[in-house]
């Protein structure tokens, strides 16, 4: 396994090397592979792109990501809102009503429900990245259209067909339209793709991923 | 190693599996691992992600998108694209969009002008690649780093040892001026997006020629 003080320096060169992320006020600490972050970041969207680097690095098991957001400019709540009701219409162009945004003071809350997790993914996405944003906090529900079917057999045909997943680290379970993901993989990229994967299978409300990386 | 047949079977799987396509007009075809896509889909968001779904498959080496966007009546007309364009271009580079120039005919929209990142290239097309009304986009806008290029050969090859990702003993990197060249083999489209992602993060690079190969 690789020492902590080495998935340190790796992961303050990640962040130091990443244009995306400005890491002048950022600290890290590494205990047994875990990452924690701390320090401030000038926008959501960056202390989410703090998070996705240090995944990126080899020897990361866990990250705590405790960094706090000090806007230096962005949006007023008005166009947050505005902003998020035109990221709606897009994301679901007929049935926007579905889901709402309240904002207050760059806190932005999603609430509602949709048919499928990408959708709610996306939508959380497209507010993330608005200047201005402090948080998010995705309320939103997923309520699928039909019924699971054989989830558990698609999900793993799925991870067969796949380049990135290694189906035969991965177990599934299924009860009802909740999947439970165990196993283990070498990447977070990879733990994140089979846990979209699995949001894939139809009839699917609620997935746990209990993936862990080998590190 | 997987037969065409095998691969086009997979491939029309995940693209009926994928709930973000609508596959019903798509059509497959396949020879030695290129996958080549033709037919229909609603927008070109929905083009995009076909193409993603198919770079999923294993033993898809490479892709050509064909697929057209069949538009309904009720499109935006090319003023009402471009004023969402620059919009959402506000939205997502608020310090970068000034130097960003929208063009659309036909509902094809052309980026142009200069940013210093490479990310900030991207996020430009992902902005404007969603909007209603597009079939299809086409960025041309340039990269100008403020930076002069040092030891990027070096500072690439540290960053693929570093990442999880990337195997960087299979991957060669070549640096000429502020232009990179990656060479070798990886295990997946996702691996070869993330080498040519970290290759672009180097500061002082103006352009990634990506010649990695897709294992089969």
């Amino acid at each position: 396994m690789k020492p902590d003080s080495e998935v340190k320096r790796d992961v303050e060169a990640e962040l130091d090397w990443s244009p995306d992320v400005d890491q002048t006020d950022l600290a890290v600490k590494v205990s047994n592979g875990v990452v924690t972050l701390t320090g401030f970041v000038a926008s959501f969207f960056e202390k989410y792109r703090a998070e996705e680097t240090v995944k990126r690095v080899a020897g990361v098991a866990g990250v705590a990501n405790d960094v706090q957001v000090r806007p230096a400019y962005g949006l007023d709540d008005p166009e947050i809102a505005r902003a998020a009701i035109a990221a709606i219409r897009v994301e679901l162009p007929s049935s926007p009503e579905s889901v709402k945004a309240l904002v207050q003071n760059g806190h932005v809350t999603l609430e509602g429900s949709v048919e499928w997790n990408f959708q709610r993914e996306r939508l959380e996405d497209s507010i993330r990245r608005l200047a201005g944003v402090i948080t998010v906090d995705n309320e939103i529900m997923i309520k699928p259209r039909v019924k699971p079917g054989d989830i558990k057999r698609m999900i793993e045909d799925a991870f067969r067909r796949s380049a990135e997943v290694d189906a035969s680290h991965i177990s599934v379970k299924t009860e009802g339209g909740t999947v439970t993901l165990g196993g283990r993989v070498r990447t977070w990229s990879e733990r994140a793709q089979a846990q979209q994967t699995a949001w894939f299978a139809p009839g699917v409300s609620h997935v746990k991923n209990e993936i862990t990386i080998s590190t | 190693m997987q037969t065409d047949t095998d691969i086009k079977k997979d491939v029309e799987a995940e693209l009926r599996w994928s709930p973000d396509v609508d596959e019903t007009d798509i059509a497959v075809k396949v020879k030695n691992g290129e996958v080549s896509l033709t037919g229909y889909v609603r927008n070109y968001l929905e083009k995009c992600q076909a193409e993603t779904a198919v770079k999923r498959v294993k033993g898809v080496a490479a892709v050509a998108n064909d697929i057209e966007i069949r538009s309904f009546a009720g499109t935006p007309t090319d003023p009402e694209i471009a004023r969402a364009a620059v919009s959402a271009l506000k939205i997502e580079l608020p310090l970068t969009w000034e130097s960003i120039k929208t063009v659309v005919q036909g509902g094809r929209v052309r980026l142009e002008g200069k940013v210093e990142w490479h990310y900030e290239r991207e996020r430009a097309e992902s902005a404007v690649r969603r909007l209603s009304g597009v079939v299809s986009v086409l960025n041309q806008i340039r990269i100008e780093p403020k930076v002069a290029p040092q030891d990027i050969k070096h500072r690439i090859e540290d960053a693929f040892r570093r990442i999880a990702q990337v195997d960087a003993n299979q991957i060669t990197v070549e640096a000429q001026g502020s232009d990179v060249t990656l060479r070798g083999e990886v295990r997946s489209w996702a691996e070869r997006d993330q080498a040519q992602q970290t290759a672009w993060s180097a500061p002082g690079v103006a352009k990634v020629i990506n010649e990695l190969r897709v294992r089969a």
